[in-house]
């Protein structure tokens, strides 16, 4: 077997202690020596005892013995075997040599077998079971001796004949407990389920099978170092901390985790399922918590220790609110970098708890609780039983030891040690009870958090490693940092969508393409097949283009991932951006850069459409407003200084800012601005003229900025309206005019080419203005989609393969658009290289492709599809009446006789009427199934109409939606207005 | 280490047990021990005795024909054993014998017979011994012009029994039977509820009854009913 070496010596189970080198066998406990011996004995005795009770007064003991030996032998055969285990047993455990012969010689090869075969639980359990079985036999020979018949009858008779001889009150007695087992009984059955219980070899999930959350693993494993050895802290003073926490978002392998302490561990592992405590009648969840926590202590007991999980505790429910959490949804995080640690207790409690609209609910909620149904998870009291059995325990139990004991005077006994180790997992880390959470009950929160980017690497690495994929180690570093909230489960998802990209290729390999297909599906959704009309689609790239450039000019925090004009299901282009690096802090300038790529739609479209602008701008505007807001009034990062919230949690109106002096700082004021002195700046006093000021002045700054950088907005423009789609490394590469790893931006260094370019905007920005069509095409190199062999990133964006093999020296410069080679590559290449693709997708990215072959946009079935039915069915129509003219023809010609030799056969065979009749059914039978045929063809003709009249229905709605929901489109160019809310 | 002494201690007592168990077991019961059908009578006879059939005696006492339907319904109702003390058990040595034999039977009575149950039923249980019955037998015998089988009748000992709840009658007499004078000790017993008589016969020649008089009575002591609790 492998041994890894764990983590303070702990083992996984099945590499127990191996007792190869101990010479003689292990002395055997006495109880364990003779209690074979008395369970025989005491069955000998109990015959001889019936023996003579049967001929009582006449036999004697003596006599009964012997009548029992010589009647029931087996128990001097069990006896004599017995005698010989034991005295081999005993000259085991003194002679080596003998137990070696035996150990190693006679039973070695069964040892070993049994070793290999079951695992050392199992041995046990089979071992345990074999006793008991054993028991049993001896009962039933005994139990048959006595009441005369077969062992097996005596085994049910035993009972019947118990319960006949009670006495009448004892019978009473049975009957009235009966009643009350009923009762009990249902709610046993009611308080099952939901709990299951695995031993320690039942898991195979262990801690190197969990990535990306080492710190969160290593004090997990801690835990269970003290659950497994608890003197070492128990000795030192201090005790084994018995609960923990896991919270942090979904997919981040909370559970994993739990499950890895599970196999991981030597002892049994208790996993709660969520609805456990959600029931159909009030009183089941306290019975099930207390029959949860009865059975953690036996286990505790009996194998030293238990481990129990609460997956998704917050379902437990609520009682109210976390203390020191200001905001329910918050999770545990401060929004400060200190949380309030820095403050003293009481400035803190008086932040924690000021909020008046925060502590009303908490009060009605308690009441709504009781309501039942609606109680958000938990029925009453389940709550308040959970937390009493987590911190009861190491309070007395038991009948005996409480009521008896202390009736005859003697102290009840302390209970024993429980080795109990509560884990919970949450990721509303704020629906759980506070009072749950007090070291004591949960000593131990931990946030398993978005993996780092090492975990991240680690966890591609690990998927990467059950495919075959041809990624080099840089390029996973690379996917690992444009995914930076990439969890297990979506990395995980990400693996299995490059591989079904791969295989949709017809390739077994995934390559670095696939996988940033596959991203930028998952990102964005499949594209939708909408192709522009060419002033709009300048329109959108001018847009987009000036997005970007303000990106790169400013934002040196985010890199931009990817940057398309391809409509998608809510949106109608975007620019993606993603954090170079994890970063935990965000700064003013950063939060300027935002706004500035946000307003730079805006400042385009006036900038290019001669002060026109587009709707497509409200989205950014309101994220350009929401943000200059909170900098204003929450962050500190506008002209004032004052937190706007904690003026509205003291319910003080206004907010006038008071100018800072420059020179020293001044005192802050809010409601006694010095009037006499003078303004020194522009700046305003109210809050919302602040943050218009603040807008229209990045919006200024941003206009400057795109004014300077005009060429790279024309050029990237061209590129986005060539290509549709744009990686951010490419982005870069055509403003820095050299090449991409797929486009070759050193096109636009030509200037004859950004003339064109420029005309070519003239002329979309006149067509735009009179609503009419760009009289010019497209300036500039075709996209070409041939894609070479060693291009790694084929599919991903394949439009520019061509550069690869013949790069463009200098475009020409008057030859026009749209130009012969490029015909001939779509005429030559394009049906090798998507071969099932409809030839409307062809210019576009592979993705499109992969969406038409989903659902494919059925444009000519239409109106070709009913044409050929008809005509179908207007052959079966006279297919079928020129075989009925035959039959009628051959049926007249029968029935006058006219046809030559047929008529004696005719009459011999049928007359007249029976022809006529069979005629007729055949006549009927014909014209039945034609009209059947033509019924069934024209009812399909009807179903896929419908079909069709739907998906263009639906695509119309997505349209639609794309074009009314900015703040989709907001969230999409980077900005969560959600995520940043305080 | 008193803990250890107990132990100790305990060892030595079921290791004791086993070796005064394992030798007492070792040796002959000096009894055979009999128990009817049902289990509610019983008695022992000395090792020395032989199990013989005792079907022939059935018949003979109940004069069915064994291929009647009355031989079968009888089987059902009877119970019975016999033991013989002679070198070469049978059956026959019942009504004469020089050594003891034990006869045993259980009967369940029908409601008839549950009627018409008394002392003197039980007295002539097993062969006349009442006056009344003697003197019908010796008419029967008269009127089909044969000799009786048993002859020379004298009572040795009529006493009442109450035993285990059952109650009966205890009688000794001789009878002549084939030139030998036999002496048979009869004890009848009708159980609490009245449904069974259990009646247990020990026969022998006069001379060898009184010889082994102590060894009878001990069989006769034996015989018992068993009483549940309750």
């Amino acid at each position: 077997m492998k041994q890894t070496i764990y983590h303070e010596g702990l083992r996984a189970p099945d590499s127990g202690p191996d007792d190869s080198a101990v010479l003689t066998r292990k002395r055997l406990p006495l109880w364990d020596r003779i209690k074979f011996l008395v369970l025989l004995g005491v069955a000998f005795l109990v015959l001889t005892w019936k023996t003579m009770a049967d001929y009582e007064g006449i036999m004697p003991f003596v006599e009964a013995m012997r009548a029992i030996a010589a009647e029931h032998q087996w128990i001097f055969w069990f006896i004599g075997l017995e005698l010989v285990r034991q005295t081999h047993f005993l000259i085991s455990e003194r002679s080596s040599g003998y137990h070696r012969f035996w150990s190693k010689t006679v039973f070695g090869g069964t040892e070993r077998w049994s070793h290999r075969r079951f695992s050392d639980w199992t041995r046990f359990r089979v071992s345990r079971v074999l006793k008991i079985a054993f028991f049993v036999t001896v009962l039933a020979l005994v139990l048959g001796a006595v009441l005369d018949t077969s062992p097996f009858i005596a085994l049910f008779q035993a009972p019947a004949l118990l319960f006949m001889a009670l006495p009448y009150v004892a019978q009473l007695a049975f009957a009235f407990f009966f009643v009350i087992f009923q009762f009990v009984g249902l709610f046993w059955f009611l308080s099952r389920g939901g709990i299951e219980t695995y031993y320690p070899d039942d898991i195979k999930t262990r801690f190197k099978d969990v990535w990306g959350q080492d710190h969160v693993v290593e004090r997990v494993r801690e835990n269970i170092v003290f659950l497994e050895r608890p003197t070492e802290i128990e000795d030192r003073g201090g005790y084994v901390p018995g609960g923990l926490l896991l919270w942090g978002p979904p997919g981040t392998g909370k559970t994993l985790m739990a499950e890895a302490v599970a196999g991981e561990t030597g002892k049994p592992y208790v996993f709660v399922d969520p609805g456990a405590f959600i029931n159909m009648f009030m009183g089941i969840g306290i019975l099930k918590v207390k029959s949860l926590f009865r059975k953690l202590r036996k286990l505790a007991l009996r194998y030293g220790g238990v481990i129990v999980f609460f997956d998704e505790a917050d379902s437990l429910g609520r009682r109210g609110r976390l203390a020191g959490q200001p905001q329910p949804g918050a999770g545990f995080q401060q929004n400060g970098c200190h949380g309030f640690n820095y403050l003293s207790e009481q400035t803190r409690s008086t932040l924690a708890f000021r909020t008046p609209q925060a502590d009303e609910p908490v009060e009605r909620r308690r009441f709504i609780m009781g309501g039942g149904m609606n109680g958000g998870g938990g029925d009453m009291g389940t709550l308040q039983a959970l937390l009493t059995e987590l911190s009861g325990l190491k309070k007395p139990r038991g009948f005996f030891n409480r009521l008896v004991r202390r009736a005859l005077g003697m102290r009840p006994k302390p209970p024993p040690k429980y080795r109990i180790l509560v884990m919970m997992a949450t990721n509303m880390p704020d629906a759980l009870d506070e009072a749950l959470l007090r070291p004591g009950r949960i000593d131990r929160i931990y946030k398993v958090g978005y993996p780092s980017k090492a975990g991240r690497v680690r966890t591609y690495e690990g998927y990467f490693a059950k495919v075959e994929h041809d990624l080099t180690a840089e390029q996973i570093d690379k996917l690992a940092t444009i995914t930076p909230y990439a969890t297990g489960a979506t990395i995980k998802d990400l693996v299995n969508e490059s591989l079904i990209t791969a295989i949709r290729d017809g390739r077994e390999v995934i390559t670095w393409g696939d996988v940033l297909k596959a991203k930028r599906l998952k990102q964005l959704g499949p594209p939708e097949d909408v192709e522009y009309i060419e002033r709009e689609r300048h329109a959108v790239a001018v847009h987009e283009a000036c997005h970007a450039v303000i990106a790169y000019r400013t934002r040196y925090h985010l890199e931009i991932d990817i940057a398309t004009i391809e409509k998608g299901a809510d949106y109608l282009g975007m620019v993606a951006s993603i954090k170079p690096e994890d970063q935990f802090t965000r700064w003013k300038s950063e939060y300027e850069a935002d706004i500035m790529v946000s307003l730079a739609s805006l400042a385009g479209e006036r900038m290019f459409f001669s002060e026109d602008n587009s709707s497509g701008v409200s989205g950014d505007l309101h994220s350009a407003t929401f943000l200059t807001a909170l900098m204003e009034s929450y962050w500190g990062m506008g002209s004032g200084v004052t937190s706007l919230p904690a003026l509205q949690q003291l319910e003080i109106m206004g907010g006038k800012a008071m100018p800072r002096q420059r020179p020293t700082g001044g005192p802050v004021s809010i409601t006694d601005p010095d009037p006499g002195r003078p303004k020194p700046d522009l700046t305003p006093d109210v809050l919302g003229e602040r943050i218009e000021y603040n807008l229209v002045r990045l919006l200024d700054k941003t206009e400057a900025l795109l004014r300077e950088h005009r060429r790279d907005v024309l050029c990237l423009a061209h590129a986005l309206e060539t290509h549709k789609t744009l990686n951010g490394d490419d982005v870069v590469a055509i403003f820095e005019q050299r090449r991409g790893p797929l486009i070759d931006g050193t096109v636009y260094s030509s200037d004859e080419l950004f003339e064109e370019i420029e005309e070519y905007h003239v002329e979309a920005a006149r067509a735009h203005r009179e609503h009419s069509r760009v009289m010019r095409e497209l300036p500039g190199p075709q996209p070409e989609p041939v894609v070479p062999a060693e291009t790694g990133a084929a599919a991903t964006v394949a439009v520019l393969a061509a550069p690869a093999a013949t790069p463009y020296a200098t475009p020409v410069p008057d030859a026009s658009p749209g130009t012969a080679p490029v015909v001939e590559a779509e005429v030559v290449t394009q049906p090798e290289f998507v071969p099932w693709a409809p030839e409307t997708s062809a210019p576009g990215p592979a993705v499109p492709d992969a969406a038409g072959i989903a659902s494919p946009w059925p444009a000519d079935s239409p109106a070709e599809a009913p044409v050929r039915r008809r005509g179908r069915g207007v052959l079966v129509v006279v297919a079928s009446l020129c075989a009925l003219i035959a039959v009628a023809v051959i049926g007249a010609l029968l029935t006058t006789g006219a046809l030559p030799g047929a008529g004696a056969s005719a009459a011999g065979l049928a007359s007249p009427g029976l022809l006529m009749a069979l005629f007729v059914v055949v006549l009927a039978v014909v014209a039945g199934l034609g009209v059947t045929m033509i019924v069934v063809r024209a009812m399909r003709a009807a179903q896929a109409r419908a079909e069709q009249d739907r998906d263009r229905a639906n695509a119309r709605a997505q349209l639609l939606a794309a074009a009314m929901d900015p703040e989709t489109a907001m969230r999409l160019l980077g900005y969560d207005g959600r995520k940043d809310q305080p | 280490m008193k803990g250890a002494w107990a132990w100790q201690r305990l060892t030595a007592t079921t290791v004791a047990v086993f070796v005064m168990s394992g030798v007492a077991a070792c040796g002959q019961n000096e009894f055979t021990y009999i128990r009817d059908r049902e289990g509610t009578t019983y008695f022992k006879v000395p090792s020395s005795f032989s199990k013989v059939d005792s079907y022939p005696i059935d018949l003979f006492l109940n004069g069915h024909d064994p291929a009647s339907a009355a031989a079968a319904e009888a089987r059902n109702r009877v119970w019975s054993t016999a033991f013989d003390r002679a070198e070469e058990p049978n059956a026959a040595h019942l009504l004469g014998s020089a050594e003891p034999f034990v006869y045993a039977t259980v009967h369940k009575l029908d409601d008839e017979e549950r009627g018409w149950v008394s002392l003197n039923r039980l007295r002539d249980f097993f062969l006349p011994v009442t006056k009344e019955r003697r003197a019908m037998l010796a008419e029967q015998a008269q009127a089909f012009g044969q000799q009786p089988p048993f002859t020379n009748f004298e009572l040795l000992l009529d006493e009442p029994v109450t035993r285990d709840g059952g109650r009966g009658v205890h009688v000794r007499f001789n009878y002549r039977f084939k030139d030998t004078v036999q002496t048979f000790d009869l004890t009848s017993l009708l159980d609490e509820a009245g449904d069974t008589v259990s009646a247990l016969v020990i026969s022998c020649q006069t001379q060898c009854f009184q010889a082994r008089m102590a060894e009878i009575d001990r069989i006769k002591d034996s015989f018992k009913l068993i009483r549940l609790p309750g």
